[in-house]
């Protein structure tokens, strides 16, 4: 009898390590999820802010894009659609995004509720066996 | 009339929120303020940077060209000259360059300058908003820690007072209190008879003729004469000084004689009730029940209203006895109901 009851209590208290885990692994996840939409956010300022001064510029300007080392020459035209793309690649990552981390937070919730659950377990089957 | 239920509830502040927490939620707001006033700082060193550089290129195309020191590595600088100070390639961001002149070079700075300046204001209001924010935390902590409580009471409106004195039959016998209503309802329809009476005439004169003459016959003024100067008694100043007030804007100048006697004597002041004193007293002590609305035929014929109801209450020499403290509702429709019992015996 005894036995049994210590072998259901590793056997719980491994379940809970394991639980545990999952959830710090979600957490980072999380935390990771949270820089990359920060990133994503300020590279959508900067680009709404080009787009406006693009908008803002007349069709003979000389517009150029800095690749690697190179400054190379673009019609504005060209620029002025490459950035528009760009935005909206942004604002569709970060929808993406959004909607992983809801995911994630629901599934870090679940998990943190599993561990309460088996915490408390864990707990009940000590008081009892403390009492006898 | 001891036993009164208890309302309201007494909590103490430090129950409810913990002074530590307080405090760490003091510390924490805190914290994010330090962060908040780093971005703030690192704002506002872009945007000096850029008044700077504005300034710079605005005086650039002043001439033709610059000598200048030129920067070769780290440490090492040769002489040069700055030449074609009007064409700028200004970084738009994401790696995009435009050719400009200087003039719009200075036009795309200052509208940078624009979107740094807002973002400077909104990160301000957000400290001055976490700021009190921590105060507020602070205060409470400090206040959990004298040990404040919370007084909670739940706000009952006074007039359903029939209602409790229905409920509070164990005082009133059932035909008592019938007696009573029905003395009320009669002193109500005379009460309404006089105003009808009076109304025809101009407000001051109704006034006056209510004070004066038809309100001793509608209420019946000297049968409760007794019990009105013993509560004449704890009345305090306000009421005669408002029966004077009346008294000399609708008689003149006799009034300001009683007026007179009635500041240099103070003792005999119950021989001289006058009518005023006792129609205020009457007034009082009818208003104290809610539904009865004497007070308003006297005062003003329009208003039957629960204004006055709660006026009366508000008046605080009514009796002074019942507004003491947590006395129940129960209490004050009790009382008048005595009164009136005592002026039935007394006739």
């Amino acid at each position: 009898m005894a036995s049994s009851s210590t072998a259901a209590a590793r056997e719980l208290q491994r379940d809970l390590e394991n639980h545990a885990n999952a959830l710090s692994k979600i957490q980072k996840d999380i935390a990771k999820n949270h820089q990359v939409r920060k990133q994503y956010t300020i590279q959508l300022g900067e680009n709404e802010l080009v787009l406006k001064e693009l908008d803002l510029l007349k069709e003979d300007a000389n517009v150029y894009k800095l690749i690697g080392p190179v400054l190379v020459k673009q019609d504005l035209a060209e620029a002025n659609a490459n950035v528009r793309k760009r935005i909206e690649y942004i604002s569709g990552e970060l929808k993406r995004l959004d909607g992983t981390l809801q995911d994630l937070e629901d599934q870090q919730n679940s998990k943190r509720e599993t561990v309460l659950k088996l915490q408390q377990k864990i707990q009940n089957l000590q008081a009892a066996k403390s009492k006898s | 009339m001891a036993d009164l239920p208890v309302k309201g509830s007494v909590t103490p502040l430090a129950s409810m929120i913990p002074a530590e927490e307080a405090h760490n939620a003091a510390k924490r707001v805190r914290e994010a303020i330090s962060e908040r006033q780093k971005e703030l700082d690192r704002l506002s060193l872009f945007s000096s940077e850029n008044n700077n550089l504005i300034n710079l290129v605005q005086r650039l195309p002043d001439e033709l060209s610059h000598e200048i020191m030129v920067p070769f590595g780290k440490a090492a600088f040769f002489p040069g000259r700055l030449i074609h100070t009007n064409e700028f390639l200004v970084l738009l961001g994401e790696g995009y360059y435009v050719e400009r002149a200087a003039k719009q070079t200075v036009d795309i700075l200052q509208r940078r300058g624009k979107d740094l300046d807002s973002q400077v204001e909104s990160l301000k209001a957000m400290i001055t908003d976490l700021d009190t924010e921590a105060k507020f935390f602070s205060a409470t902590a400090v206040e959990a820690e004298e040990g404040l409580v919370e007084i909670r009471e739940d706000y009952v409106e006074d007039f359903p007072a029939e209602n409790k004195a229905e409920s509070g039959g164990t005082q009133i016998s059932e035909e008592e209190y019938a007696r009573i209503m029905s003395r009320l309802d009669e002193l109500e329809d005379e009460e309404k008879a006089a105003e009808c009476a009076s109304s025809d005439e101009e407000t001051d004169r109704a006034h006056a003729s209510s004070a004066d003459s038809s309100f001793p016959h509608a209420f019946d003024g000297h049968g409760i004469r007794a019990s009105l100067e013993a509560q004449l008694k704890d009345l305090g100043q306000s009421p005669e000084g408002k029966g004077v007030g009346q008294k000399q804007a609708a008689a003149g100048l006799p009034s300001v004689r009683e007026y007179e006697r009635h500041e240099s004597i103070e003792s005999p002041m119950k021989g001289l009730v006058d009518e005023e004193t006792l129609q205020r007293v009457a007034e009082n002590s009818a208003a104290d029940f809610p539904e009865r609305s004497l007070r308003a035929g006297s005062d003003l014929p329009k208003a039957f209203t629960g204004s006055i109801i709660e006026r009366s209450h508000g008046l605080p020499p009514t009796a002074p006895d019942k507004d003491a403290a947590n006395q129940a509702p129960l209490t004050n429709s009790s009382k008048p109901a005595s009164r009136f019992k005592m002026r039935r015996g007394n006739r």
